[in-house]
Parts: C-alpha cells; sequence; structure tokens
C-alpha cells in the first residue's frame, strides 16, 4: 500500500500550506483516517484516508452528503462508535502530540469533553430522558474535576444556562429534556460542551432538525461560544448555506475523505474540484431562481464497493472516461489557500465560470391568477382544530389551532409554495386537501368538487384526481410490496386487472426516470432518491390534475435534490398538473414556486408571486425568515447582520390575540394584541400586518 | 401524573369488575342450574334451596349479581361446599404459603437476573457471557415443574439433603425452616423466571446501550462503569419493571402445576384441589382473588414507573 | 447497503436458528410418522414394569410395561397438536382484535384493550383449567383453553406494531389513492405488523408444549390413555425410587422442543428485525 503512504505525506504538505488563522499547531489533527465497517455485505469503508486540521479559534466546516464519512470520521476518532461491527480504525488522530487512537479507553475519556467537546444532531434524544438537565450539564463538570462541590457545580451550571441564552435557568436546571423544545436542548448541548472551555468543539449536524429561525440561534451561539473558549471548531453540515455563514475553511468530503479544502471564500467562488462546483451548481438560491437546476447525474458512491480510482470519476462532468481518473486516486494537490484532489483541478476551474454566463433566468411572471376562471384547487378559509385530550376521561379541554381560516387557490400547471416553519400548519393543510385530516370548518374545492361534503365514493374520485408525494420516501412506500406493486396500487383500487396495471407500470417508470426491470425489487433496495421516484410515478398513476408535494426533498441530499426537482418541473411543463408545494426550505421554494403562501400557527400571514415575497416582502416574519436562511455565498457576510428572531414558535394550542406573530414581531404595538390583521393587498401581494406599509424602510438589520 | 394514575386506577375498576362479571358469570357457564352447579350433583334439596334463596334465582339478573358483588365486596364469598367454612377463611389460610413462596422466588429471580442480565448485554462475547447466556437458554427451555421433579430426585431422593415435599413453615416462626421448606420450589421457579427477565434486562440494556444519550454521557468524559450506571441502567430497568411485576402476579395464582409437584400448601394448590372436587364456590373466590391481586400489582407497578419516568410523572 | 440480506437470508445464516428449525422438522416427522417410527404400540402392555434402559426397550418400560420410547414418540402428536392449535387459536382471535383496536382506536380500542387486560389478569395454567372445567375435558377444548391463554399477547403485540404503522405515510398515501378502511387494514398495515406476530406464534408455541404438558401433569391434559409428556411425568413421580430415568426422558422432550423453539424465535427476530429485538413480553405461562 504505497500509495496510502504516499497519500499520507502528499496531503501532510497540503495541510500545512493552510492558513492557521490563530496561529500555532492545529488543536486537533485527523491524518489518513480509515473507518471499516463488517456488513453481511462485506466491508463497508466509511471513512477512506480522511485527513484535516482545525486550528484553535477558527470554524473549519466539513461539509458533505449523507454517507461520506464526514460524521463517523469524527466519532470514530473520539472512540464513540460502539458497534460491534466495526472492523478498524486506522491512522491517527492527534489532539496536541497526543494520538486518540493509541489511548486506552480510560485515558480517552478523560480528554473527551475536557479538551474535545462534542454537540450533537439530534439533542433531545442526546440528553438522558430521566436526568435533571442541570445535573446533566454539571456531569460534565466533575467527572474532570472530582473536587467540585454540588453547590458550586450548581452555580457554574446556571451560570453557563445563563450564557447559552436558556431563561430562567435556575428552574430550568431542575427540569427534565422533555420540558425543553429541540432549540432549547441544542443549547443546553452547546453549555454542556463549553463547560470545560475545550481546545476543540466538534459540532455535528448541530442545527439539522431545527427551524431555520432557530437554526441561527444556534449558528450565532456556536459563534459566542468560540469567542468564549477559543476553543477551535469542527462544523459538520451537509448545508453548504451554513457553512458558506459561519466557517473560516472548508473541507468537503466525498466518498470517506477530503476532495477539497480551502477558505471558505474561494471554496465558493473559484472551486478547484469538479465536485464541489457540481454541488453549487445544483444547490437551489434564495437571491435568484435559475431557470433550471444543474444536478449531479447517478448516485453518491457505495462505500462497500469503492472505485479504485477517483470516487467521483463515476459522476463527474470532466473525466469524460480519461483513464486516469478511473485507474489512480487523486491525492491532494496543494494550491494556494488550499487543496484539491483531482487530476485536473484547472478545468474543474472553469467548470463554475462556465456555469455563471449562463445567466440566472427569473421564472415568468405569474400574470394574474385571476385571469384563471377555474383553479384545480381551492381553498376558502380552511379550518382544522384537534382536540387535546387530558384528565380522567380525555375530555378535549383545549383545541390545537392547525389551520385556522387558510384560503388559496392553484391554477392549472402552476405550482403554489406553500413555506412555514415547523407546527405552522402547512402539512395539515396539505392534508385536508385530500381529507387525510377531518375539516372543522371552511370549503376545499377540487376541480370544482366540495372535498369536505363529498360522500365515499365521490371522496374516492376526488383523490383520484389529487394525489400526495410525502417528504419521507423510506416511510411513503409500503415496504412489504414491491416498487412496481406499490406504483399499481393506485390502479388496483380502480379496478385495473394485473395485466393492464403491468403495461401502465412500465410506461409510469420510464416516464419518472427508473428502470423497468427493477419493478420486481422491494423499497428497501433503493437510495432516497430513486425511492421519491416511485412515490412521483404512483402519484401520477391516476393522471391527477393536481400533486400535493409534502416537503418531497427535504429528506435527500443536495444532487438528488436537484434531479427531483427537474423532473417535476418536466412532468408540470408535460401535463400542466397543478402543484401544491410545501417545504420549510425558503430557497426551494424560490425554485419551484410561481406564488408563494407563507405561513405562521395556522394563517397565511403574507402571499403573492415569489417576487413580491421574495425580493419585497413586507411582513416582518417573511422578512425575518428570509434573513434567518443561511446563503451559500460567503463573499458578503460580513455585511450582512442577521438579527434571528428570538424564541421559539409559541404553541397552536392557545395562539396569541390578535397578530399571532407580535410575541416574536420586532415591531409590535398594543394594536397588534388586540386587533388581528386581516391578509390584506399589499404592494400586488397579500400581507396580513397593520403597519406592512411602513417594514419597507426596515432593513433587515431591524433592531432586536 | 395525577391525570394518569387516576386514569390507570379507572381502568383498574372497570377491569376489576369485568372481571368480578366473569367470575359471576362463569357457574353460568356450566351445564346446569347454578345452584346444583356450586354445590354438586348429590347436593339436598334443602342445601339446593338454601343456595338458591342465597343467590336470589329468583331476582333478575342485574340483582343477582348485584346481590353477589355486595357481599363480595363486604367480605362474604360464600361458603366452601367440602369443608364447609367461608371461602375467605379458606382462602386467607393459604394466602400466607403462597406470598412466602412467591417472596422467595422473586428474590432469586432478581438476584439471578439482575447480575447475569447486565453481563449478557455488556459483554455477550466474553467466556461468561457465553455461559450465562448458555444459562438463558436452559433456563427458559426447561419446564418448572420438570426442573422440581429433578431437584427432587438429585437432593430429596438420592443426596437425601432436603426434604421432598414442602410444608409450610412460616418464616417468622422458623427462618430456617422455613427456607429449607421453600427453597425447593422457589429455586424451580426461579431458574425460569429469572432466565426471562435477564434475556428481557438484557435486550432492553443493549438497545439503551446504543442511544444517542449514553453517546453524550461517553463524550462528556464519564468513564463507562458510570455511564453505564447512571445513564444506562436506569433506562433499561424502566421496561423490566413490568416484567417483574407481570411475574410476581404469575406467581400469586399461577404456580399451581409446581405446588402439587412438591405437595405445597399454596393458593394454587388449594383451587386445583377445588376444580377436581367441583366447589366451585371456593373456584369463584380464588379466581377472583388472584385476578384482584393480579390488577392491583399491575397498578403498583404503573405508578413506580411513573415515579421511575419523568416524562410520565410530570405530563 | 442491505442487498442481499432478505429477511430468509438472515434467518439461514443464523445457525442456531437453523439448529432448531431442524430439530423442529424431526419432531413434526416423528409425530406424524409415529406409528411407523414406534418400535412398539404405545399402550401395549407387553413388557416388565418399571425396566430400566435396555436393548430390547431403548429407554426402559413404564409401570405397566409400555415401551417408553414409543410412548415418547406417540406422545410428540399430543405437544404439537396443543403448539400448533394454541398459536392458531391465539393469533386468530388475538391478531384480528389487535387490529382492530390499534387502527380503528377508541371505544373499539377502549373495550378491546380491558377485555386483554383482563384475560392477562389470569395466570396462563389457570385460565387453562378453569377453561376446561367450563368446556370439559378433550384434544379440542384443551387447545382452545390453552389458546385463549395466548390471545391478549396478540393482541396486544398487533395493537402495538398497528399503530406504529398507523400513522405512517404510506398508509396515509393508501389512503389517499382511495383504498377503504378494510382494504387499507388488510393489504396496508397487516403485512406490515406480521413481524412480530411471526415471533411470536412461535413463543405461543413453546408456551403451550409446557402449559399442556403441566395440564397433563395435573391430570388434565390429553385423556389417557393416549400417550403425552406431561401425563409421563405425572405417571413417572410416583416411581422416582424405582425408577428415576422414568422421570428424565420425557422432561429431556420437552427441554429440546421448547429450546428448538426458542432458537427458531430468535433467529425470527434476526430475519425480521436486522438485529436482536426488543424481547417479546415473556409470557408468564412458562411460570408452572
Amino acid at each position: 500500500m504505497s500509495g496510502a503512504v504516499n497519500g499520507v505525506t502528499a496531503h501532510r504538505d497540503a495541510t500545512s500550506v493552510a492558513p492557521d488563522p490563530g496561529a500555532g499547531p492545529p488543536v486537533l489533527s485527523l491524518r489518513d483516517l480509515v473507518v471499516e465497517f463488517a456488513t453481511p455485505a462485506g466491508v463497508v469503508r466509511a471513512v477512506n484516508g480522511m485527513t484535516y486540521d482545525v486550528f484553535g479559534g477558527e470554524t473549519l466546516g466539513v461539509v458533505g452528503e449523507t454517507g461520506s464519512g464526514k460524521s463517523v470520521s469524527v466519532l470514530a476518532a473520539l472512540g464513540l462508535i460502539s458497534t460491534p461491527n466495526l472492523r478498524r480504525v486506522t491512522g491517527e488522530v492527534l489532539l496536541g502530540d497526543v494520538d486518540l487512537l493509541t489511548l486506552p479507553t480510560a485515558e480517552l475519556r478523560r480528554r473527551l469533553g475536557r479538551d474535545v467537546a462534542m454537540v450533537f444532531q439530534d439533542a433531545i434524544s442526546a440528553l438522558n430522558p430521566v436526568r435533571r438537565v442541570g445535573d446533566q450539564i454539571a456531569e460534565a463538570l466533575r467527572v474532570h474535576d472530582r473536587t467540585l462541590s454540588s453547590t458550586a457545580a450548581r452555580a457554574r451550571v446556571v451560570e453557563l444556562l445563563g450564557l447559552v441564552g436558556v431563561p430562567h435557568p435556575v428552574t430550568r436546571h431542575d427540569q427534565y429534556p422533555h420540558q425543553f423544545s429541540g432549540g432549547m436542548c441544542q443549547r443546553v448541548m452547546i453549555a454542556m460542551a463549553i463547560a470545560n472551555r475545550p481546545k476543540v468543539l466538534i459540532a455535528d449536524e448541530p442545527t439539522t432538525a431545527l427551524d431555520v429561525s432557530v437554526q441561527a440561534q444556534i449558528l450565532n451561539l456556536l459563534r459566542v461560544a468560540r469567542q468564549e473558549t477559543g476553543a477551535g471548531i469542527v462544523l459538520i453540515t451537509h448545508d453548504l448555506g451554513v457553512v458558506a455563514e459561519t466557517a473560516d475553511r472548508v473541507g468537503v468530503t466525498y466518498g470517506g475523505r477530503i476532495v477539497e479544502s480551502g477558505d471558505v471564500t474561494r471554496i465558493f467562488t473559484r472551486p478547484r474540484h469538479p465536485y464541489t462546483a457540481a454541488l453549487l451548481g445544483a444547490l437551489p438560491r434564495l437571491d435568484s431562481a435559475s431557470d433550471r437546476l444543474l444536478p449531479i447525474p447517478g448516485q453518491p458512491p457505495d462505500p462497500s464497493e469503492l472505485p479504485t480510482g477517483c470516487a467521483f470519476a463515476p459522476r463527474c462532468p470532466i473525466s469524460r472516461g480519461r483513464a486516469v481518473c478511473t485507474e489512480a486516486r487523486p491525492e491532494p494537490v496543494p494550491d494556494g489557500s488550499g487543496a484539491s484532489a483531482c487530476h485536473f483541478p484547472d478545468e474543474a476551474a472553469s467548470l463554475l465560470t462556465a456555469q455563471a454566463d449562463d445567466p440566472p433566468v427569473d421564472q415568468d411572471d405569474p400574470g394574474e391568477p385571476d385571469n384563471d376562471p377555474a383553479p384545480v384547487l381551492d381553498v376558502h378559509d380552511a379550518v382544522a382544530r384537534f382536540p387535546v385530550r387530558s384528565g380522567v376521561f380525555a375530555r378535549a379541554c383545549a383545541w390545537v389551532h392547525a389551520v385556522d381560516g387558510v384560503s388559496l387557490r392553484v391554477p392549472a400547471g402552476r405550482t403554489l409554495g406553500l413555506v412555514g416553519e415547523s407546527g405552522c400548519g402547512k402539512t395539515t393543510l396539505a392534508r385536508l386537501v385530500l381529507r387525510l385530516v377531518e375539516p372543522t370548518g371552511g370549503r376545499i374545492l377540487v376541480d370544482g368538487d366540495d372535498v369536505g361534503k363529498a360522500g365515499r365514493s365521490q371522496l374516492r374520485r376526488i383523490r383520484r384526481r389529487a394525489q400526495m408525494v410525502f417528504q419521507d420516501p423510506y416511510a411513503s412506500l409500503n415496504p412489504r410490496l414491491s416498487v412496481g406493486d406499490n406504483v399499481a396500487e393506485p390502479l388496483r383500487l380502480q379496478g385495473l386487472s394485473r395485466g393492464q396495471r403491468r403495461g401502465q407500470v412500465a410506461d409510469l417508470f420510464s416516464r419518472v426516470g427508473l428502470r423497468v426491470e427493477h419493478a420486481d425489487r422491494l423499497p428497501s433496495e433503493f437510495s432516497g432518491g430513486q425511492r421519491q421516484r416511485v412515490a412521483i410515478a404512483r402519484a401520477l398513476a391516476c393522471a391527477p390534475g393536481l400533486l400535493i408535494l409534502d416537503e418531497p426533498v427535504s429528506a435527500l441530499d443536495v444532487s438528488v435534490q436537484a434531479q427531483v426537482l427537474n423532473l417535476l418541473a418536466d412532468l408540470q411543463r408535460e401535463t400542466a398538473m397543478a402543484y401544491l408545494f410545501v417545504s420549510h426550505d425558503l430557497a426551494v421554494i424560490r425554485q419551484v414556486a410561481d406564488e408563494v403562501a407563507v405561513m405562521y400557527l395556522g394563517r397565511i400571514v403574507e402571499s403573492g408571486s415569489v417576487r413580491r415575497v421574495y425580493d419585497d416582502p413586507r411582513h416582518p416574519y417573511t422578512r425575518a425568515l428570509l434573513a434567518s436562511v443561511p446563503v451559500p455565498d460567503p463573499v458578503g457576510r460580513a455585511d450582512r447582520q442577521r438579527v434571528p428572531l428570538g424564541g421559539d414558535v409559541p404553541s397552536p394550542v392557545n395562539p396569541p390575540s390578535g397578530c399571532r406573530f407580535r410575541t416574536r414581531c420586532p415591531i409590535a404595538t398594543d394594536r397588534c394584541a388586540a386587533e388581528e390583521p386581516p391578509l390584506r393587498p399589499v404592494a400586488g401581494g397579500y400581507t396580513a400586518c397593520h403597519f406592512a406599509e411602513e417594514t419597507v424602510g426596515l432593513a433587515p438589520e431591524v433592531p432586536a | 401524573m395525577y391525570g394518569h394514575l387516576v386514569r390507570r386506577l379507572l381502568q383498574f375498576v372497570v377491569v376489576l369488575l369485568l372481571g368480578s362479571v366473569a367470575v359471576w358469570g362463569f357457574t353460568f357457564a356450566l351445564p346446569g342450574d347454578p345452584a346444583t352447579v356450586l354445590l354438586g350433583a348429590d347436593a339436598s334439596a334443602a342445601e339446593l334451596a338454601a343456595v338458591r334463596a342465597r343467590l336470589g334465582l329468583d331476582e333478575s339478573i342485574v340483582g343477582q349479581y348485584l346481590s353477589w358483588i355486595g357481599h363480595a365486596v363486604t367480605g362474604d364469598l360464600g361458603a366452601s361446599y367440602y369443608s364447609g367454612q367461608p371461602v375467605v377463611s379458606d382462602l386467607f389460610d393459604r394466602i400466607p404459603a403462597t406470598v412466602q413462596l412467591a417472596g422467595f422466588a422473586m428474590v432469586l429471580t432478581l438476584l439471578i437476573a439482575v447480575p447475569v442480565g447486565i453481563t449478557v448485554a455488556l459483554r455477550p462475547y466474553s467466556v461468561v457471557g457465553r455461559v450465562l447466556q448458555g444459562y438463558l437458554t436452559a433456563g427458559l427451555a426447561v419446564p418448572t415443574f420438570w426442573l422440581g421433579l429433578l431437584l427432587i430426585i438429585v437432593l430429596a431422593v438420592r443426596l437425601r439433603w432436603l426434604p421432598a415435599s414442602s410444608d409450610y413453615v412460616p418464616l417468622w416462626e422458623n427462618p430456617a425452616g422455613a427456607l429449607s421448606a421453600t427453597i425447593l420450589p422457589a429455586a424451580a421457579i426461579a431458574v425460569h423466571t429469572s432466565s426471562v427477565t435477564a434475556r428481557f434486562l438484557a435486550t432492553s440494556l443493549g438497545e439503551v446501550m446504543g442511544k444517542d444519550y449514553i453517546r453524550t454521557a461517553r463524550a462528556k468524559g464519564v468513564p463507562e462503569r458510570d455511564v453505564i450506571r447512571r445513564h444506562a441502567l436506569r433506562n433499561a430497568s424502566l421496561p423490566t419493571v413490568t416484567v417483574v411485576g407481570l411475574q410476581l402476579g404469575g406467581f400469586l395464582g399461577g404456580t399451581v402445576v409446581i405446588e402439587a409437584v412438591f405437595n405445597y400448601p399454596g393458593l394454587g394448590r388449594l383451587l386445583y384441589t377445588a376444580i377436581g372436587e367441583r366447589d366451585y364456590a371456593l373456584v369463584q373466590g380464588g379466581v377472583l382473588f388472584v385476578v384482584a391481586t393480579f390488577l392491583l400489582l399491575n397498578l403498583l407497578v404503573d405508578v413506580f414507573y411513573a415515579v421511575l419516568d419523568p416524562r410520565i410523572r410530570l405530563t | 447497503m442491505s442487498a442481499g440480506s432478505s429477511p430468509l437470508r438472515r434467518f439461514t445464516r443464523s445457525r442456531s436458528a437453523v439448529v432448531g428449525a431442524t430439530g423442529m422438522l424431526l419432531l413434526v416427522v416423528l409425530a406424524v410418522f409415529a406409528p411407523l417410527i414406534a418400535p412398539f404400540d404405545p399402550t401395549a402392555q407387553d413388557g416388565d414394569p418399571l425396566l430400566g434402559p435396555s436393548g430390547a426397550h431403548l429407554l426402559g418400560t413404564d409401570q405397566l410395561g409400555r415401551d417408553i420410547l414409543s410412548r415418547l414418540i406417540h406422545g410428540a402428536q399430543a405437544s404439537l397438536i396443543a403448539a400448533s392449535g394454541a398459536a392458531a387459536v391465539g393469533a386468530g382471535i388475538g391478531v384480528p382484535l389487535g387490529l382492530l383496536a390499534g387502527y380503528l382506536g377508541r371505544w373499539v380500542d377502549a373495550i378491546a384493550m380491558r377485555l386483554v387486560d383482563l384475560l392477562l389478569a389470569l395466570p396462563g395454567i389457570l385460565l387453562a383449567l378453569v377453561m376446561i372445567v367450563v368446556l370439559g375435558p378433550g384434544r379440542l377444548n384443551l387447545v382452545l383453553a390453552i389458546g385463549i391463554g395466548a390471545v391478549p399477547e396478540f393482541a396486544r403485540l398487533t395493537r402495538v406494531a398497528t399503530l406504529a404503522v398507523r400513522d405512517r405515510d404510506f398508509v396515509m398515501a393508501a389512503r389517499g389513492m382511495g383504498a377503504s378502511t378494510p382494504d387499507t387494514m388488510l393489504r396496508t398495515v397487516l403485512p406490515n405488523v406480521l413481524g412480530p406476530v411471526v415471533i411470536q406464534v412461535v413463543v405461543t408455541a413453546s408456551m403451550a408444549v409446557v402449559v399442556e404438558a403441566g395440564l397433563a401433569f395435573l391430570g388434565l391434559g390429553t385423556p389417557p390413555p393416549a400417550p403425552s409428556w406431561g401425563g409421563m411425568l405425572q405417571e413417572a413421580r410416583s416411581y422416582l425410587y424405582q425408577s428415576p430415568t422414568y422421570g428424565l426422558f420425557p422432561g429431556l422432550c420437552l427441554v429440546l422442543t421448547v429450546f428448538c423453539l426458542d432458537r427458531i424465535g430468535r433467529g425470527l427476530q434476526l430475519a425480521v428485525s436486522g438485529g436482536p429485538h426488543p424481547a417479546t413480553r415473556p409470557s408468564t405461562g412458562g411460570a408452572v
């Protein structure tokens, strides 16, 4: 394995060139880390020569798609993988002068939490449900300082809780994790991580499960934590926007190793690896919608059979089957402020420039939707309330106002984007359309038929004309039916014979870009993107006039997400279907939608054309949301002053009086509490704010 | 928490009422007139008339049930046909013996199950772990009553160490005698139940060890021993508590066969004899007692569970 | 990554599961072809009583001079009938009950679960005893009596699995396609809750073998003169001093049967979940 040895030296050189903002030696170095698992399918090499350095006081963004080894590498480095099928961990993990991989467990533990601390993705499940939050933080202190008294620990924990922005820290100290929101749990995790002022803070997808407004708070907090402790931060994420906003340097992972590293500006403006360039091309942008995304063809590499050459070669736009790409694994070549593991970095560099030459085409102006006489979907004042049962007899003692008086219409061939944070009622609204949730009030018309009043057989007919695609393609397909049978289900319910079904399934498969030969396989044999294609094929089976897309790409990686978004755009062009596209992702909505509606706590607070809502937002909530989204463009980030929304979304059980947003609104007045603002025409769109005319002057940097 | 517990209490009452209806209705499911069924075919006319009057068979069905349950609540479950004694006093003669056997068996079960379960979960591939897994497999496969027979063959018949049949010796009167009289049936029971409990504990501990919060504790630098003691065990014990509660409930009426093997004068043996003698009043009373105790134990387990789990306690 | 690991593959990859399955297969063959395989008529009293193992009677004879080996082979029938019958009764009633309770919820759930609570409150062996008193003796009643005791566990298990599946997107999708409630329950929900049910079938079978033997030991099992392992143990109990080996062999048969079923159950757990599964709530019926 002389190649691997060469790799080490080559990459050492590469990283030593990297600028070290904190100066001095790196606080943590991964050197040629390899992690393998034994599985029934063979040996899986999840990490394949990961090498990077982190310096004190800097933030290193490690960005990559699912399965690229970015998380596994740090977990293995810190000895936190306990699955019995872990086969080997080799390489070096240098914390100062010590190689963590050579330490016995007890020695390693003495350094964990003291010198290196971690913040995990799903903070709620990362906290022990049966122990008090404060005790869990105190444990981090006392395990490294046995002399610390419990009163001193308590005082320090309360101080830490205050530092990370947990309100009422004294009370909160004695509560349990289930009494905290997701964002608050993540604050607790951060308090725990910085308790001992570690040299390195590793944050593994710290904001992935959180809403954008909360995400912005947590990213700010990480910045504060870095200032407080002077730690080097490794920020592991799949989100290019998060990296662009927060990182000083970036490492891009693919196939278990870093394929490109360098200064954040350089990575985003002059990438020298084709994967980095392709990733940027596949990303929907918040600032401008391109005519069409540039997806990366194919699927990420299978870690159980990594190619001998460049792992990206099969999907690479510049490899063009050149022998060197498929035969020799490219080692990172230092180059100015970074390194690219590509045989042809110069060609890669020209990729993004070529794309940039494509002028970003804004969507056609949707024109006047009112001209359309009969929209496919027409929702009038829809209401859905769920009882909150409690007490001995489980009587409804309160109501969740999930959807509370929403009206919208979607004409044929158009896409309405419905956007909002979790708990705003957007998914309930999507389900109301098919009456998968019983409406409490209002009227929903699909092709003029009232869904709420439909009898059993009429409802079945309506459900054929309106089909739904769900968020999680792993959950939306029946795992016990083959993908072919899954697609054929709606046809079976229509009473088609087996033979008729087979013919149609073949046709549907080819329309969504799946191979008919695979129809007999079970869903578990497919990747997320392919499953979503199956789900789309199933939705198309009845030739519906309306597709309800509930977060259809949220579970997918950027490169695959672009494939699915393009597929949906093509299908709409062919069939003039109407789309109701529900998403929390503002950039995706901008990419796909003609019209946008922003939901907050069960109500639409702003709606209008994409241009109107994104370029001239009038509701303070829309403005705050747009300001919270991390933009994958590090260039102007110093000038972008973001003031994230404070707090969490209030409970929809007892929504605030008057304007529901007033509790978090920077410009709320007494009037907002007393009087609910109607959704009224403002500047070519609709805004539900008393002060919609005055928000224009307020730049994103509204005082908090 | 109070809402939860009050709801469980209500469910307890509902199921207990259902159970009393079933137990009471049981005599109607038998062929023949309930009075004949209760007293047997060779009962005298006077006895039949007396029972009919007591059961109020001329009343409406609901009235009959209400008067029966009314008596039952005040502790009057009728009289045993054979002994002529009140059913309640027959039951209370046997309950201490059963409670003592159940107590011994449960202590043994926990003494074996907890260390075995933890070892199997944490060191499944070590030599000790493998041996203990063998014990679990064997303990699950060996029927309790056959194990009892084997113990008698070896320890009583061959070695003559212990008596082959176990009388009830109250613990507070003669601890050593109580131990030697109860140890064999208790051990026979505990081999099986400890295997069940240990496997259950091992499974839930194994699951808990894979949870995110265990990884968090390790990442904080907590030594592995404390990770297990302070973070894993309490969470893993939650589902195990339920199993242990069920087992304890099972001991109170479910050790019929083992009591037969050892001629142990417990509740199960009483009920078995009563069934053989068609002493239905005694069967009714005994089954009602077993059901009520089981349900009550389950209720206690729920309370205990709520104490252990703040997610239940605080909602 | 999970390519090539179908449930069947995972099952056969577990060595102990294959051992268990082979053992059970052997037992079924023995039971079905007992008259052809057994060296003697199990009811013929043609030997000296209470002989130890010898060339003529490999495992010896009982108190009436009947061949123990032949009686064991024939006795397998009683155990297997109890096992398969009780599992069928338990699953046949419990699975629909749990499916309805879990999917429809509300009052259906409330009623079904209180019934289950009630059945659960009576230890299996006691329930079976009472049932036999009500129903009268006989093979069918025996199966029914043991099977009823298995209903609550099937119902509980199916209900929990149904609850877990009910709100999954693919069930929502089926409804969204216009599938009726019965169609959704049978075609979409049921196949996805069968995993734990299959495991419970095996657990119930082994529970039934033990309970049947226990009832026979008490004299309430398979009616004589047909041999059953539990009945043989009861008879052997009176002759512990004269012939200790008599009591050994029927017990060993029970142990091996339960062992094989347990191995199959573990193998199924691996096959269904791809890893060790939270043990199904252990039946207290085993503690006879």
